[in-house]
Parts: C-alpha cells; sequence; structure tokens
C-alpha cells in the first residue's frame, strides 16, 4: 500500500464530506443513557469526529506533497474496470427481476466477450450453459442452498 | 463422552475429511496462482460451510488456510513469482534452484519443511493455548474492551505504507458497524426506517465484497485467456536425502519456532514470518554466501516460518477472539456464523470444538502433504488455466456467498456496494484489511466499552483500576506510537551515520 501522495486530495476531501455527514446523521440518534453511560450516540460521534480529523490531516498532507504516483498502476476506474463493473451490478439488479439462472444466462456471454475477452462463440455458449446450470445443481440441489429468485420467475 | 475424544472423532469423520481435503485443493490451487489469495478461497468457501456443522465447517477452511500457505511456494519455485506474498522469500532460493534444475528437490523439501513446521507450530498451539484461555477468564468487560482495542491497534501493523490510510481504513470499518440496532439499548442508529438495515451490514457479505470484487477487477486485463507459461517436463517432488534433511532440520525447527511466535502477534502474519526466518537462518548459517544461489535451506526456511503461523495465528484467535490478519479474521466469522464465540468460554463452553479444530489442523497439515506430493503435476497443469474461466466463477460464488448469508438479495447490494469501496481503496492505495479488523472487532469494542462504563455508572477511570486493562491499554498505545519513534530513531541513526 503506498505512501500519501498529491492525488490523495480527491479520498481526503471524500471523506471529509463522508464524516460530515455522518456527524450529521449522529446528530439524528435520539440522546438516551443508562445512569452515566454513554448512549448510543456516543461512538458514532467518536468515529465520525475522527475520521474527521484523519481526512484533514490527509488532506493537509497531500496537499503539501509534491510527489505525483507514478503511472502504470492498478486503477480500477478505468474504462474496462468500469464496464465490468456497471455490468455487474447490471448483472445483480437483473438477478432481482429473474433469478440467477435465467440472469447468468443472459448476462454471463456479455462479461466473457467484454471483460474476459474470450472470441470463440462454442466456448461461450458452452461455459454460460455450464455456469449457469452447474451453478444451480451444485449449490442448489448438491449442497441444498437457496439461490436468489427474481421478481418476474 | 471425553470433550478431547469427542472433537478428534468428530474431526476424523468422513464429511469432515472430504470437507479438509477440498478445502486442502482448493487452497493449494488459490495459493499456487499469482494475483489468487487464499483469503479469497477462505471468502468463497465460507458461505458453502452454513449447511455443515461446526467442526466440518472448520476443517474445511483450516484445509483451505494450510493449503493455502504451502501451495504458495508452487509458483515462487517454478514461476519465480510468489503464489501468495508469504512465499515470496521462498522464490529467492526456490526459483535458483529451478534454474540449476533442482525443482523437484526445492518442491520437495519445501513441502516438508511446510509441514513438519506446521505440526510443531500445531504442537505449541495444543500446549500454549489453554492455560491462556484459563486466564483471560479473569476477564470483565473492562477487559475485553481494552484487549478488543489492542486487537485493533494491530491496524498498525497490518498497514504498510502509510498508517494514516490504515486509520482511514479502520474508521470507515467501525462505522459500517454502527449501522441498525444500537447493541445495548436496540435505539435505531442510521436505519433510515428501512428494515433490513434494521440488523446492521452482514460481516461476510462486506468481507466477499471487499476481498473479491477488487481482485475480479484486478485481474481482468490477464483476463485475456492468456495463461501462464510453465514448463512441467521434469517437475515432480522429490524427497530430499537423508543428508539434506539433517542439513535443514535446524533450519525447519528454527523456522516453526520463528513462525509461532510471530504468528500469535496480531497484525504480523506469513510474509513477516517467512523473511525473519530466511534472514535469521541464513545470519546463522555456515553457508551464508550460498543463500540466494538456490540451496535447500533457503528454502527450507521461509518456508518452515511461513507455515510456523498456522499454529501461532490460532492462539490469540481461539484463546482471546483477537484474529490478526485477514485469513484468521474470516475464521472468527465462521465461528461466529456457527454460534460460536472465541474466546476463553469456548474453551470452558466448546472444548469438543477447540479439539476438534486441533485435530483439523493436523489433519489438513497430513492431507496437504500428500495432496501437494502426489498432485504437484496437476497443480503445475492448473497454474494454465486462464483467468478468463476463473475469474466468472469467482464473479458468480460473490453473488451466491452474499445471497446465503440471510436468503436475502439484500445482502448481495451490501455486497457489490462494499465491492466498489474496495476498488475505491485499492485505487488510492488504502489498505483493506483494516477494515475487516474493523467491521470484526468493532461490535465488541463498543459493547464491551459501553457494558464496562454501565457497571461503573460512567467511570471512565474503570479501565485504568485494572491492571489487565491498564497492561493493554499500554500496549495499544505501544503499537500506535511505535512506528513514529521508530522514524525517529531511524533518522537519528542516519544524522549520526
Amino acid at each position: 500500500m503506498g505512501q500519501v501522495t498529491r492525488r490523495d486530495r480527491v479520498p481526503a476531501i471524500l471523506l471529509l464530506a463522508w464524516s460530515l455527514l455522518w456527524i450529521y446523521l449522529t446528530w439524528q440518534i435520539p440522546p438516551e443513557t443508562i445512569g452515566h453511560a454513554p448512549g448510543p450516540r456516543f461512538f458514532p460521534w467518536i468515529l465520525g469526529i475522527g475520521l474527521a480529523l484523519l481526512s484533514l490531516w490527509l488532506l493537509l498532507i497531500s496537499s503539501k506533497s509534491v510527489e505525483e504516483s507514478r503511472g502504470g498502476e492498478f486503477n480500477p476506474f478505468d474504462f474496462k474496470g468500469l464496464v465490468t463493473l456497471g455490468l455487474f451490478y447490471g448483472y445483480i439488479w437483473l438477478i432481482g427481476l429473474i433469478g440467477m439462472r435465467w440472469a447468468t444466462l443472459v448476462t454471463m456471454p456479455v462479461f466473457l466477450v467484454f471483460s474476459f475477452n474470450h472470441r470463440r462463440p462454442s466456448r461461450i455458449v458452452l461455459f454460460t450453459l455450464i455456469l449457469a446450470f452447474a451453478t444451480d445443481f451444485i449449490f442448489g440441489n448438491l449442497l441444498g442452498m437457496a439461490l436468489p429468485r427474481g421478481r418476474l420467475f | 463422552m471425553n470433550p478431547l475424544l469427542e472433537g478428534i472423532a468428530a474431526a476424523a469423520q468422513l464429511p469432515a475429511l472430504v470437507a479438509n481435503l477440498a478445502g486442502v485443493i482448493l487452497g493449494i490451487l488459490f495459493g499456487s496462482m499469482p494475483g489468487l489469495t487464499f483469503s479469497t478461497a477462505l471468502i468463497l468457501v465460507l458461505p458453502a460451510t452454513f449447511v455443515f456443522d461446526a467442526i466440518v465447517a472448520m476443517s474445511l477452511l483450516l484445509g483451505v488456510f494450510i493449503g493455502g500457505m504451502t501451495g504458495g511456494s508452487v509458483s515462487a519455485i517454478l514461476l519465480g513469482i510468489p503464489g501468495t506474498p508469504s512465499a515470496a522469500a521462498t522464490a529467492i532460493d526456490g526459483f535458483a534452484m529451478r534454474k540449476k534444475g533442482e525443482a523437484g528437490k526445492a518442491l520437495g523439501i519445501a513441502v516438508i519443511a511446510s509441514i513438519t513446521a506446521g505440526l510443531l507450530s500445531l504442537s505449541l498451539l495444543v500446549v500454549i493455548a489453554p492455560y491462556i484461555a484459563r486466564f483471560a477468564l479473569k476477564f470483565g468487560s473492562a477487559e475485553i474492551a481494552a484487549l478488543v482495542l489492542f486487537g485493533l491497534s494491530t491496524i498498525i501493523g497490518v498497514s504498510s505504507g502509510s498508517i494514516l490510510k490504515g486509520l482511514v481504513s479502520g474508521f470507515l470499518g467501525l462505522m459500517f458497524m454502527s449501522v441498525g440496532l444500537d447493541p445495548i439499548m436496540g435505539t435505531h442508529r442510521y436505519t433510515f426506517g428501512y428494515p433490513p438495515l434494521y440488523a446492521g451490514v452482514d460481516l461476510l457479505a462486506a468481507m466477499i465484497g471487499l476481498f473479491a470484487i477488487p481482485q475480479i477487477i484486478k485481474d481482468l486485463p490477464r483476463g485475456k485467456g492468456e495463461a501462464l507459461k510453465v514448463d512441467d517436463t521434469g517437475v515432480h517432488n522429490e524427497l530430499p536425502s537423508w543428508n539434506d534433511l539433517k542439513r535443514c532440520l535446524g533450519t525447519i525447527v528454527r523456522g516453526a519456532l520463528i513462525g509461532t511466535g510471530v504468528g500469535a502477534i496480531p497484525g504480523t502474519g506469513g510474509p513477516i514470518a517467512a523473511f525473519l526466518s530466511y534472514d535469521v537462518n541464513k545470519r546463522l548459517s555456515k553457508n551464508k554466501k550460498l543463500w540466494g544461489t538456490g540451496i535447500m535451506e533457503g528454502v527450507a526456511a521461509p518456508e518452515a516460518g511461513n507455515n510456523g503461523i498456522t499454529g501461532g495465528a490460532l492462539i490469540p484467535l481461539l484463546t482471546l477472539g483477537i484474529p490478526g490478519d485477514p485469513g484468521t479474521a474470516i475464521m472468527l466469522g465462521a465461528l461466529l456464523i456457527h454460534g460460536l464465540q472465541p474466546g476463553p468460554l469456548l474453551f470452558q463452553k466448546n472444548a469438543e470444538v477447540v479439539y476438534g479444530i486441533f485435530a483439523a489442523l493436523f489433519i489438513a497439515n497430513i492431507l496437504t502433504l500428500l495432496v501437494q506430493w502426489f498432485g504437484i503435476r496437476l497443480f503445475v497443469r492448473m497454474l494454465r488455466v486462464p483467468m478468463g474461466y476463473l475469474l466468472p466463477v469467482i464473479m458468480i460464488l460473490t453473488v451466491i456467498g452474499s445471497y446465503a448469508v440471510r436468503n436475502n438479495l439484500f445482502d448481495v447490494y451490501v455486497m457489490a456496494a462494499f465491492g466498489l469501496l474496495g476498488c475505491f481503496l485499492e485505487k488510492y492505495k488504502f489498505p483493506t484489511t483494516p477494515v475487516i479488523l474493523a467491521i470484526v472487532l468493532g461490535p465488541a469494542l463498543e459493547t464491551e466499552f459501553r457494558r464496562a462504563l454501565i457497571q461503573a455508572e460512567g467511570n471512565y477511570l474503570v479501565f485504568l483500576h485494572s491492571p489487565i486493562a491498564l497492561t493493554f491499554i499500554l500496549l495499544t498505545l505501544v503499537m500506535l506510537l511505535s512506528p513514529f519513534f521508530l522514524s525517529v530513531w531511524k533518522r537519528s541513526r542516519e544524522s549520526v551515520d
């Protein structure tokens, strides 16, 4: 994991905003206590204030830092990463709609072509079918686990 | 029935043996594939353990743990690329031996050193753990809160690079665990009147998202169907000669002791143990100059060190409920899911489970020896399976795993949200292990802290009146301030030089 660099200003600002939102939401928790002991607000308060201070510290150090991170590092939010994440969230949404088996049958070929760079149609079809039905068989039948069902079917 | 016999019998039953074997195979596979980690394998198999009883579940997880620790050496020796960070030190002499045409010897001594160290470490666990557990029975809420705080301070140890970023990750983890009903008074916190949030963020769904989703995204560029180019001609495990074994025995024992000691300190882990063992053994060696050129001791030392932690890491986990690394944090989660609270009471109330875990650990070591010995060529072939086939399987398992928690799609959404958080943390190089530690330990910290204060009628000095609590608080301060003092010391040394 890396040292603090100039580009850490972005997460510092986001974390600061998050901690302020957290402090505001903590304000909404009823101030109940037992005796003189701290109530349900106490712990979240400390966390909100602690994170706000740490974010400010991060912002300060990263603003002073002149070192920029070098290129070629892992960026999950490059084009391929973003589209794959988008597809994954689409897949989860589809599971809620049509269930796991059908969602896998519909979306897996897209994943295989775009994210995993498979090109041979026969392999894509075969692998999709195996994944969809083997999942059902192993987890649903052999292990007796419940698999997500959709609202439609 | 005697709890000892009951535990051993449970771990030796067919379902537990099959689970252990499956775990070992999966562990070696995930451990040996560069890019995949056995922590990911642990996370992915965890949901499948819901349908098993505690011992079968732990057999599966311990199989993955031991198999993963050992499997990292395969790609380290054959490719010079460590399958796990713990195997990085093995690559130094292991790959050099491979280049000299001694891959079989290197693989042989690696597996023998790993298993010997694993068994030695287990023996120490069996001897030491009950004493610590007996002592920990004296702990009340104040002591437990201080202990958990110390456990959380290990975030410093797992935040290589930037401690500030590690602390931020830890705070984020603690925040997410505050969501839901307050543990003492049942007050709603950040639930927005949405019923699925009442039970809070599920530990397992969060862990799956944090570990597996960034892993999939990280490995995407390799998903082109390209497999690792592994030449398996002449690859086999070769039994070390009696003279070789005699030469390596001291190295293995030292490595096992170092590994157990390092593993027992929360926040350390395999890579530190492996490199420390390599370094200490090299210093003590008569042939220092040969280290790094491809000698058997150079493979035995790190492998013994990294497998030595397997028993050591279970000491704080089982006796105090403190996980020291992602692997043991996941196992703590598994025990909690099965209604077992690791800590001193586990030794009293569920002694058969503790002995079952010891027996399962022993069996996992033996199975790893057999599987890696006889299946080495198969695992080498598995290294050729393109990521393009493995990653879609992992992706589907993330959904099944998070859904299986409560048969609720909400947990799948939680997993997906934590996946996004994991990618964000990866992008800006924030460590994710502190989030996991905070998620696992956070609820206990808040509950015991407030309980102690309720008992003391709001007197905060309760934490200073107890010598045990005070000791843990001081240790926490030492842990938090040590990087600062270390850097000051280093600077003063540099200025003197």
